[in-house]
């Protein structure tokens, strides 16, 4: 884990991209049948079973979060605290996954924690990629000096020290859920912006745009309505991967002390909370900690096949 | 473009091997003759004279001896470099007259002249020394012989023996070697001496032998029996005490309540606690952010809704006792008689009574400072909802909040959640925080001003104990009739410390006291 | 060329300058003041004065920062708030200890990422290739504090077979090694894994096995040396994270003396000299690296310099 987790994803993306444009297949009748069944197999029929199992997981807590938990998450009750799941000795049907510190039941907080991460989580991913697909765009269809400009600051941006900004933006507007989307979304521009700048370059060849040109449509119509739609696809992808690092990112600036505010209830702020607690209860990170796990396991793999199926370039293929 | 890959693969594979196959036989072989010390701060400075920070304070006593230091057992202070103290004038003058035969680690003997030349630098400004205001108080040093001096204050000072713990350092060497050197390489007259200091890592200190080097009345010095100090700087809490059930380390300290379960188990481990030591924490209303916190009902309100004792109970799990007053356990003027009852039925009445309009939120302000803040602050404000307050959290980072406190920000809410590290004696804190005049009182105008600001005047200058004493008890009168704040807990100090040496805690110290007293058992 | 050269240069230097000065103003108009967080609270306001002035903040911004800059070109960065000894000494004290660990780190992923990575595409769908992934994602979405923790208990405390935090011996890196590389180790594998699906299924490689080339080789020689190239990229973007401070909260955990437990420190403490040496420093390190790129980019192709 790194705190330049969501920009590793993303030249991840980018370096595949710039190797798979350069590619042919042909003689593919030479491969035995079992590999050509594999790479078929892989091409995007099969369904991340799991992944998609984790979302349904993930997604049913955010939805149904005031009828499945059983408690209030923020109302602790002194008189139960610190009960150990079901399983343990003490545990009681009551609190399936025990109570903290104050007697709240760890399972609500979980379950209504989802609703916080997928809201930071979207908060930051709309905050920045709009951002960078507004500069990206724009650099790659302008081009010239406006290009030289947004792609410099870009280059400037991405030398700045992460830790730093993350630290001077947080302590300036004090910690909250807020802060983290600014400050996500401040930092996080530059590589979206390249990545559509790419995209952009390439697609302003294309007939389509030219005839759109010749057709005399505006700029900004060309750039929203013709060639905005043909990026969708790499944005969704980088976004579904980027949701799993900003939410292990939100829970590492808890930890310092940088993060959403007590009692609210993001699972990255139960863990920091919990951990001093660990070896008092070890229930109050040990299930966040699963939480966050499931919904970035889930993320992760749908996008990865997000990713095979909704290649352009492998569809051409 | 393959070879090279290959070969730092390679490379890599016989760097991972040599790195981690090799050398198994070394588990961190702990030597015998060293004791190793955990804390979670950095030792900022080692040098006496520039000291800014409290926590820098243990480790640099042990190298400097003091005039005064505090009994290791009973924690009353007693003549260390001094052998006697004179009132003279009634407390305008005080003469101190210095043992012969105490040495510094250079060899020089310690005269009036280094006692002199400490207290001139520590309260030159330039220094920028956390003790160049409280030194203010002094007019002048006047050196009568080697052994003699005379210490001229403006006017009497009551409190004055918590000015005479300061190191003396050795102005010969000073002179000889310069500031830089000094900074880098201090030489004191403490019992320990110094070795290095590595930023981030510890400050090693080395046994000076055969110390003391002169004979203290009433102080049960011993030899140490091991030759290394090493304060370490850990600054996780869960890897301080890991260490510490592993041996990495010997000896910790401020442990919290609910770590203790586990440390128990350990056979290797054993927990000592004392509740002789200044700890205080309370939440303090802040006027200048709404008139509306100076409002005496409401704060009655507050001091009678919120259960002390189920703190105490449920989150520092008995370690500490219920406080209702601005002293504890371990400082001047505390009385175990002062009490509010939780009653939740008086509580809402007061708040009926007061000015407070239902619905309008305060913010309740607290920092990480404090152990167990989040919890605290979340416990607090389920009491005060279920008075009737609208309470809102906000978590400030420490340095944020600090700043805030200085300029009386408003930003820092209604209400401030804040630990008090304590101290034996009581004037610094009221003439800085209490006294209406001063530039951080964060309450002006109590209805007996006038009166309080008086007896905390008045206090400084008596130096009959007994009459002081009194004196505090009436400003603690008026404070808890002024209601301008509530008192929570004090909390014991919980230290831990590896099978292989004892140490027992010097009573009304707040830091790690002592620690030269540490004893390698077998 | 060299016109080429100096405007990359001077574009460098004012990347420098442009950082520095964005960090030493932003810093500065936050809500905490150095003084404040580190005199405690019963200090005189008499020592809040006299500590401002020692650190020359009572002075106006601008000729704050127009001295910084007159005494940073000398060469003179300052002394740190908190320790008093030059800036500049400080960080270049710890940053060895750092990049030990990053090294070390760096070896550790690269090796096991990439070997899982050619090994789950050379047999996609095995058991290695499932397991791998999935372990490789659940490393990656675990935060480095839980798990650093959880490290500790167990290898630390229950099992007792490495030392648990501070240096000295090789045993000491294990922990925190291996803390930091997960997530390096999750992208390495995956991206190798991708890349060489592509380039087994290649015409070179298809040619290669006509010519009756040996499994082994094909794999290595052949489809690895064009898988590369994407995953040098992001080996290098990894090592540079983990070089400049990605690092803070594994060396918190493990009290590992490096710049990254140095930074955040002293950003807690306010310490601003530290804190914009540490800025400069960086900001040098990653402006020089893409230089050097940019030069070689521009000997190798032509065309780049005339753009």
């Amino acid at each position: 884990m790194s705190l330049e987790a969501g920009n590793d994803c993303r030249s991840d993306i980018r370096s595949k991209r710039l190797y798979n444009s350069g590619k042919k297949l042909s003689f593919s009748s030479i491969i035995s049948k079992k590999k050509r069944k594999d790479a078929k197999r892989r091409g995007g029929v099969r369904l991340p079973y799991i992944g998609l199992f984790c979302l349904g997981l993930f997604f049913t807590a955010v939805i149904f979060a005031n009828v499945i938990a059983p408690y209030d998450p923020y109302e602790g009750d002194l008189f139960s605290t610190t009960i150990p799941p079901v399983w343990e000795e003490d545990g009681s049907w009551e609190h399936i996954l025990g109570t903290d510190m104050l007697g709240r039941d760890v399972l609500s907080r979980i379950i209504h924690g989802s609703r916080m991460s997928l809201m930071i989580s979207v908060g930051c991913i709309l905050f920045y990629g709009s951002l960078g697909v507004v500069l990206g765009l724009i650099s790659g269809f302008r081009g010239g000096r406006t290009d030289m400009i947004i792609m410099r600051v870009a280059d400037l941006w991405l030398s700045l020290p992460g830790i730093i900004v993350l630290f001077m933006l947080a302590s300036v507007y004090g910690p909250s859920a807020t802060t983290i989307i600014i400050t996500f979304g401040i930092m996080g521009w530059p590589g979206y912006a390249r990545i559509v700048r790419g995209e952009c370059l390439s697609l302003k060849q294309r007939d389509f745009v030219r005839l759109a040109r010749v057709a005399g449509c505006s700029k900004l119509r060309i750039m929203f309505s013709h060639i905005l739609p043909n990026v969708v696809n790499t944005i969704i992808i980088m976004a579904t991967i980027d949701i799993g690092g900003i939410i292990v990112l939100t829970a590492t600036m808890s930890f310092l002390g940088l993060g959403t505010q007590p009692p609210s209830c993001d699972w990255g702020l139960m863990l920091a909370e919990g951990r001093q607690y660990i070896t008092y209860a070890w229930w109050l990170v040990t299930f966040p900690g699963l939480a966050i796990v499931i919904t970035v396991l889930g993320f992760n793999l749908t996008g990865d096949w997000l990713r095979e199926v909704m290649d352009p370039k492998q569809k051409l293929r | 473009m393959l070879r090279p890959v290959l070969r730092l693969c390679f490379i890599g594979t016989v760097i991972f091997m040599i790195f981690f196959i090799v050398p198994v036989s070394t588990v961190s072989a702990a030597s015998d003759d060293t004791v190793r010390v955990g804390i979670p701060y950095d030792i900022s400075t080692v040098n006496m004279l520039e000291i800014k920070l409290g926590s820098d304070i243990p480790v640099v006593l042990l190298m400097h001896q003091s005039l005064l230091i505090p009994h290791p057992e009973t924690g009353e202070r007693i003549g260390a470099l001094a052998k006697s103290f004179e009132i003279l004038e009634n407390g305008k003058k005080i003469k101190v007259t210095l043992y012969q035969g105490a040495k510094f680690h250079t060899g020089d003997p310690v005269t009036a002249h280094d006692v002199k030349f400490t207290y001139d630098e520590c309260a030159n400004p330039s220094n920028g020394n956390l003790m160049a205001g409280a030194l203010d108080e002094i007019e002048e040093i006047e050196v009568k012989d080697d052994h003699t001096l005379i210490f001229h204050f403006w006017e009497a000072y009551a409190p004055w023996e918590e000015l005479m713990w300061l190191g003396i350092c050795s102005k010969k060497y000073y002179e000889k070697v310069g500031p830089e050197k000094f900074r880098s390489n201090p030489v004191g007259s403490g019992a320990l001496r110094f070795v290095e200091r590595r930023i981030g890592e510890h400050v090693l200190l080395e046994v000076v032998k055969g110390y003391p080097l002169y004979d203290v009345e009433g102080y049960p010095e011993e030899t140490y029996n091991y030759k290394y100090l090493k304060v370490i700087t850990v600054p996780d809490d869960m890897t301080r005490l890991a260490m510490l059930e592993t041996g990495e380390l010997d000896l910790v300290g401020r442990i919290q309540p609910h770590q203790v379960k586990r440390l128990k188990r350990n056979k290797h481990v054993t927990i000592k606690k004392s509740d002789q030591v200044p700890s205080l924490v309370g939440i303090a209303f802040l006027p200048y952010t709404d008139p509306v916190m100076m409002d005496r009902n409401l704060c009655l309100a507050a001091r009678y809704g919120i259960n002390r004792q189920e703190i105490v109970d449920k989150i520092l799990l008995g370690e500490g006792y219920p406080l209702y007053m601005y002293a504890s356990r371990a400082e001047l003027g505390y009385d175990p008689n002062v009490a509010y009852e939780y009653d939740l039925e008086k509580a809402r009445e007061f708040l009926k009574k007061s000015s407070y309009k239902k619905g309008t939120p305060l913010t309740f302000t607290y920092t990480s400072m404090v152990p167990n803040a989040p919890l605290i602050a979340a416990l607090i404000q389920q009491y005060l909802q279920r008075v009737g307050f609208t309470i809102k959290l906000q978590q400030l980072e420490e340095g944020t909040a600090a700043t805030y406190t200085r300029n009386r920000d408003k930003r820092l809410g209604h209400m401030r959640l804040y630990e008090w590290p304590g101290s034996r004696d009581p004037d610094l804190r009221l003439r800085l925080s209490s006294l209406s005049t001063s530039d951080y009182a964060t309450v002006t105008n109590r209805p007996r001003r006038e009166e309080y600001d008086k007896l905390i005047l008045a206090q400084t200058r008596e130096m009959d104990k007994a009459k002081r004493a009194d004196l505090i008890r009436q400003i603690q009168d008026i404070m808890s009739y002024d209601a301008i704040g509530a008192i929570l807990y004090g909390q014991n100090m919980i230290y831990g410390m590896s099978d292989r040496v004892d140490y027992t805690w010097t009573p009304k110290e707040a830091y790690f006291p002592h620690l030269q007293r540490i004893k390698i058992l077998k | 060329m060299q016109g080429y050269i100096l405007k990359r240069v001077l574009i460098a230097v004012f990347t420098i300058f442009a950082v520095l000065t964005v960090v030493f103003f932003v810093f500065r108009l936050g809500p905490a003041d150095p003084v404040s967080v580190m005199l405690p609270p019963n200090a005189t306001p008499q020592d809040a004065e006299n500590l401002t002035k020692k650190f020359g903040l009572d002075q106006p911004l601008g000729i704050q920062y127009v001295n910084y800059l007159k005494n940073a070109s000398q060469g003179d960065f300052g002394a740190s708030f908190r320790f008093g000894e030059p800036a500049l000494r400080v960080v270049f004290e710890r940053f060895p200890a750092t990049l030990k660990l990053g090294m070390v780190a760096f070896t550790v992923s690269v090796i096991i990422g990439l070997a899982i990575g050619i090994y789950s595409a050379v047999k996609p769908d095995s058991i290695v290739d499932r397991f791998g992934r999935v372990t490789a994602l659940a490393g990656m979405s675990l935060p480095s504090f839980w798990v650093g923790v959880m490290l500790i208990l167990f290898f630390g405390v229950t099992m007792r077979w490495l030392p648990i935090a501070g240096r000295g011996t090789l045993l000491h890196y294990v922990m925190p090694a291996f803390c930091l590389s997960l997530y390096p180790i999750a992208l390495i594998t995956r991206l190798s894994r991708s890349s060489m699906l592509d380039a087994l299924k290649s015409d070179y490689v298809v040619m290669a096995r006509i010519k009756g080339v040996p499994e082994f080789y094909v794999i290595l020689l052949h489809a690895f040396k064009n898988a590369s190239i994407p995953v040098i990229t992001v080996i290098f973007g990894v090592l540079s994270g983990l070089m400049l401070g990605s690092t803070v909260v594994v060396e918190y955990i493990f009290s590992w003396p490096g710049i990254g437990r140095l930074v955040m420190e002293s950003y807690f403490a306010r310490d601003y000299p530290v804190v914009q040496v540490f800025v400069i420093f960086v900001t040098f390190v990653v402006v020089t690296l893409n230089l050097i790129v940019d030069i070689i980019y521009a000997y190798i192709d032509p065309r780049i310099r005339y753009q």
